[in-house]
């Protein structure tokens, strides 16, 4: 198999429109799909992650999503549409995997073909399709906020908020050299600017 | 008595800090400290979702071994994500047409019948003020269960999404009128797709 001169990832080629990666995954280029999961593995375990699965379950469906994705990369109408198929198949993945989790019907109003209620239909446990949208635009808009900030600002918030391991002030004091006393007031600060940030971006949709 | 101070309200949300009586009444009615409050609080629970989301490289490394998988083009080779497309078999609109009904085309309700070999899917479409209501049934060879029901854009975008009971029956209220995929998903087994519903 011919392979592509493979993508290295730089700030220009982070502007490529999914449709242009998946041509080149399609045409071959392994660096074209490392940036494309680069890219958006974030946003796919958004997903199972804001509603509840844990850590295990959050990467069972990264898996299967993004196996899916490349079974399925040649069969996408409009790749540009890319994030929204991600969406619609994260979805479909919780909802199997709650589905075999749980196997308890819920109560919810339908009408079957008779007309009559249905009795054992399901709640969908997950939220609506717009609200899964708008909660993975939240995420990227964080995130895209979180890279508008300042090196030292962008590694504390990391530290407090995004770091898994959780550190506490003490190992922050430490990594960033920086007295433990001053944490709590450089973190305002910086949640102040990353909130500026937010709301050039409409994060809160009203402000 | 002005707004409460910034740090008062950053240590509320993000210390989980208790509010004292009089700061306390100043929030319940001060809708300016509540809207900040609810933002601050939007704010920490998307960095909490964000914390979660965060992959870890072990599991960066294994989506993107799975450029090994990727299909350039269809393959006949067993996939994780099976779909199968269902086929019209049975418009009612169609048979008015063939019995001379000239109001077939009017916005009637109208059933149609989708097929796979295993499964058979049955839809009935009915006008509902300017939109449209469905009402269906799955109809599986094995044991049915509850299923994922969903209506997308040409984009693949869900517009529209219900679950079916266990017998395999459904309903989703207030469809526009348009051209929408329809999909199936099951808790095992294959994604039933309808490539194309024309609902109008």
């Amino acid at each position: 198999m011919i392979m592509k001169e493979p993508f290295v990832a730089s700030p220009s080629q982070l502007e490529l429109t999914p449709a242009v990666l998946v041509e080149h995954c399609l045409q071959g280029d392994a660096g074209a799909w490392r940036l494309l999961v680069a890219r958006y593995a974030r946003l796919v375990h958004s997903v199972p992650a804001r509603y509840g699965l844990s850590s295990a379950e959050v990467e069972d469906v990264g898996q299967d999503v993004f196996l899916a994705l490349s079974q399925s990369l040649h069969t996408i109408d409009d790749p540009d549409r890319l994030p929204a198929w991600l969406v619609t198949t994260t979805r479909r993945v919780c909802w199997r995997l709650l589905q075999r989790r749980t196997e308890q019907p819920l109560d919810a109003e339908a009408e079957g073909l008779d007309g009559h209620p249905l009795p054992n239909a399901l709640i969908s446990p997950l939220p609506t399709p717009e609200a899964a949208l708008t909660d993975w635009n939240r995420q990227a808009l964080l995130h895209e906020a979180m890279e508008r900030l300042g090196e030292r600002c962008r590694e504390l918030i990391a530290l407090i908020f995004l770091d898994p391991h959780e550190p506490n002030y003490d190992e922050i004091s430490a990594r960033l050299n920086i007295p433990k006393g001053s944490i709590g007031p450089t973190r305002r600060r910086c949640l102040q600017q990353l909130r500026a940030q937010l709301s050039q971006d409409d994060f809160n949709g009203d402000d | 008595m002005s707004h409460l101070a910034p740090e008062q309200l950053y240590a509320a949300i993000f210390d989980h800090t208790q509010l004292g009586e009089v700061e306390q009444q100043h929030v319940d009615a001060c809708p300016t400290c509540r809207r900040t409050l609810g933002q601050l609080e939007e704010l920490a629970q998307e960095l909490v979702v964000a914390r979660k989301s965060r992959p870890a490289q072990a599991a960066l490394d294994r989506y993107q071994a799975l450029f090994d998988e990727v299909e350039r083009l269809p393959s006949p080779l067993s996939r994780v994500w099976q779909q199968i497309s269902a086929l019209l078999v049975w418009d009612s609109r169609r048979q008015l047409t063939l019995q001379g009904v000239r109001s077939a085309a009017a916005a009637t309700a109208y059933r149609l019948l989708y097929a796979t070999e295993q499964t058979e899917v049955e839809l009935l479409v009915e006008p509902d003020d300017h939109h449209f209501r469905i009402r269906g049934e799955i109809i599986v060879a094995d044991a049915p269960a509850p299923m994922l029901v969903q209506w997308l854009d040409a984009g693949g975008a869900i517009r529209y999404e219900t679950n079916s009971n266990a017998e395999g029956q459904f309903a989703q209220h207030g469809i526009a009128p348009g051209v929408y995929g329809m999909s199936i998903v099951s808790a095992s087994g294959p994604t039933i797709d309808i490539e194309r519903l024309e609902i109008m």
